[in-house]
């Protein structure tokens, strides 16, 4: 695991309702690691409460990362703890930026969707690609004007003559069918936002014959359901083994590998990390929330397989083929 | 081992001359190849069916190739068209030689071994840059005697620049910081890796003598199933775009040999400073310097298998890093296995089993 960078709470200000603005800077005085478009950091806000958060200021930039977090009134205490606890002049350990949504800068054109606090990472997409004097258009849709982060820069700074804005209570929504329909033919997209506003984008993309590699979807900032209840990185469940009739419970910082194996039980694995497929195990009940790399989407959706390292419950009980 | 329905690079279009035969052998098939007098690629096995020696020690004639045993000669096609030894020139109705689809693209001869009914010159990959006026290009081979696959994985992990190649390709900067992103598709893989805001790795820093500044260098590695590849690779001053910099279309493709063999072909095409053959090859000698470092090491590890062609029966550690070359060999074994249970049904009497089998 690559080592935690100290920062202090440069600046915290509310920037739409319910919307905070944090700038971290390093708590030494030195330079942030550079970062990409689509990067995010893992925000450890207190024990055991990670977060991640996408990057949404200039990329390039070394003094500072700027994040946009939506307070979730019904999540699970991550966007409380920062918009309630966290202050300017605070502390925090931050991981350094990682990137599971990377902007491909050569692309004759680029369609950029958000939907609500979406737009972070493809704010910072968009600030990159007009930096470039690439081709691309930014729609941004919010439930409500107010509710609509970043609007100052989207609507001066150059990006204005790229960027689309809808609101669900004023003027016309967004007509996606019509957006990809007049895009060129090698375009790419990438959408972030509530999951049925990323799963209407992509059935559009799907049905208007747009291959899986020109559609790229970031999927944690998934703001309607991401830190609700069960079914996450850091909620305990039940792991039954049908064959030898054993049951334990999986603490939310251990995997079901990592208990099993104090338990004696050493099923194989090897990279521990949901890559080489060496551990994928029968579910005989219970539905799992994929973890891993591993695999395919069509396995995955079955859920009839899960690899036992990384991968972990949506149902308080997983019953598994051991 | 293989998968046999896809298509595979025979030869460089320069290796296959007028002038003779030309022999490899290929997913376990000696093949041999020669041209028609239209100048077009003819690919069939490279073994004469009546004594089994090979027609590459023959004599190319016209459209046709002679044994250099008995004089059996045959046409384009597989047919035996003489047999100058026998009465009355007879020839037996299973005189024939398989024969293989071959489509010369890209200045490189690429062939099926596998169902012909299947073969579907679409299917090539588009290496447009090996043969564009606005590209400069050339073409490498190199013998790697390893499993083709211990090759891919190399090729789809590019983490190990910094160890192997540390002299040419690697710093301490690429060792230490790279993005990646992979995408899998139902035949193909891409894994692309970007390293920000260091200085140039040495051969970079040659190539791109105007600038010494920090640079961004990144490495789009694209596979397709069987085996081939080809490396979007170039550095620009950090944080600029890529045109704004320097780049090469590195070709990596891969046909197997024998389970332990490997023809690597390489090569390097680039549009910057195209009409400049010292550009040209400046890439060749650096990749063949690099790729002898690869040949070098995954020999060594073919080595240390013992016999064993498949490394993922010998229970290998796998890092983060190996997620593309395990995806990339998931897709090989999901199409080998799908060959398997639908077989193609082969009526060239060369093919066929043998009329007596073992019983079973």
């Amino acid at each position: 695991m690559s080592e935690l960078i100290d920062v202090v709470v440069a600046a915290k200000e509310l920037i739409a309702d319910d919307i905070a603005r944090l700038e971290l800077r390093r708590a030494d005085g030195g330079a942030l690691p550079a970062f990409s478009p689509g990067a995010h950091i893992d925000v450890h806000i207190g024990e055991r409460l990670i977060r991640q958060y996408s990057l949404c200021n200039e990329p390039g930039e070394e003094s500072r990362y700027v994040l946009g977090v939506l307070h979730e009134k019904r999540g699970r205490g991550g966007s409380s703890a920062i918009h309630e606890k966290v202050k300017t002049g605070d502390t925090l350990k931050i991981s350094p930026p990682k990137n599971n949504f990377m902007l491909r800068e050569e692309a004759a054109h680029t369609l950029l969707f958000a939907g609500g606090i979406g737009i972070t990472p493809l704010l910072c997409m968009a600030r990159r690609l007009f930096a470039l004097g690439a081709a691309f258009d930014l729609h941004y849709c919010c439930r409500t004007e107010s509710r609509a982060a970043f609007l100052d820069e989207l609507r001066s700074t150059g990006l204005e003559g790229h960027s689309h804005l809808y609101f669900d209570d004023a003027g016309p929504g967004l007509d996606i069918a019509g957006v990809l329909d007049t895009a060129p033919a090698d375009a790419h997209l990438y959408v972030c936002g509530p999951t049925g506003f990323m799963q209407a984008v992509t059935q559009s993309a799907a049905e208007a014959q747009w291959s899986t590699d020109r559609i790229h979807q970031e999927f944690f900032v998934a703001p309607a359901d991401s830190e609700a209840g069960a079914g996450s990185d850091s909620s305990a469940f039940v792991v039954e083994l049908a064959r030898s009739q054993k049951e334990f419970s999986i603490p939310a910082d251990k995997s079901i590998v990592d208990v099993l194996y104090d338990a004696g039980i050493e099923p194989p694995v090897s990279c521990e990390q949901g890559v080489c497929g060496t551990c994928v195990t029968k579910i005989i009940d219970g539905t799992p929330l994929h973890k891993d790399v591993y695999l395919t989407d069509d396995e995955k959706s079955s859920n009839t397989v899960m690899t036992i390292c990384c991968s972990r419950a949506l149902t308080p009980r997983l019953v598994l083929d051991l | 081992m293989f998968v046999r329905n896809a298509w595979y690079i025979a030869a460089w279009t320069k290796e296959v001359t007028r002038v003779g035969a030309f022999t490899r052998t290929l997913l376990g098939q000696p093949v041999v190849m020669f041209r028609r007098r239209d100048g077009t690629p003819v690919a069939m096995h490279d073994r004469c069916p009546h004594r089994f020696a090979p027609l590459s020690c023959g004599k190319v004639n016209g459209d046709t190739i002679q044994c250099a045993y008995h004089g059996m000669t045959f046409s384009d096609t597989g047919r035996c068209v003489s047999n100058p030894t026998q009465p009355d020139d007879k020839i037996p109705r299973a005189a024939r030689v398989e024969t293989y689809p071959v489509v010369e693209r890209h200045n490189m001869i690429w062939i099926w071994l596998g169902d012909p009914d299947r073969a579907d010159p679409e299917d090539i990959p588009d290496y447009y840059q090996y043969d564009h006026p606005d590209w400069a290009s050339d073409g490498g081979h190199l013998l790697v005697n390893a499993n083709y696959q211990l090759l891919t994985d190399n090729l789809l992990d590019l983490t190990h620049i910094a160890f192997v190649h540390a002299d040419i390709l690697g710093n301490p900067h690429v060792a230490k910081q790279s993005e990646t992103q992979t995408d899998v598709g139902d035949r193909s893989v891409v894994e692309r890796r970007i390293i920000r805001d260091g200085p140039a790795v040495p051969a970079w820093r040659l190539a791109f003598d105007d600038y010494d500044g920090n640079v961004d260098l990144w490495m789009d590695m694209h596979w397709e199933a069987g085996a081939n590849m080809i490396l979007d690779v170039g550095v620009t001053p950090t944080g600029k775009a890529r045109d704004d910099g320097i780049a090469i279309f590195g070709l990596d493709c891969l046909t197997p040999e024998t389970a332990t063999s490997t023809h690597y072909f390489f090569g390097a095409a680039h549009k910057y400073r195209s009409q400049e053959p010292a550009v040209t090859s400046f890439w060749m000698k650096a990749l063949e310097y690099a790729f002898n470092q690869d040949k070098a090491i995954v020999e060594a590890v073919q080595s240390r298998m013992q016999g064993e062609w498949d490394i993922l029966k010998m229970n290998p550690v796998v890092n983060k890093a190996d997620h593309a070359a395990i995806q990339a060999r998931r897709i090989v074994q999901r199409l080998i296995d799908e060959e398997e249970q639908h077989p193609p049904h082969n009526d060239c009497p060369a093919a066929t089993a043998p009329a007596i089998q073992a019983e079973t």
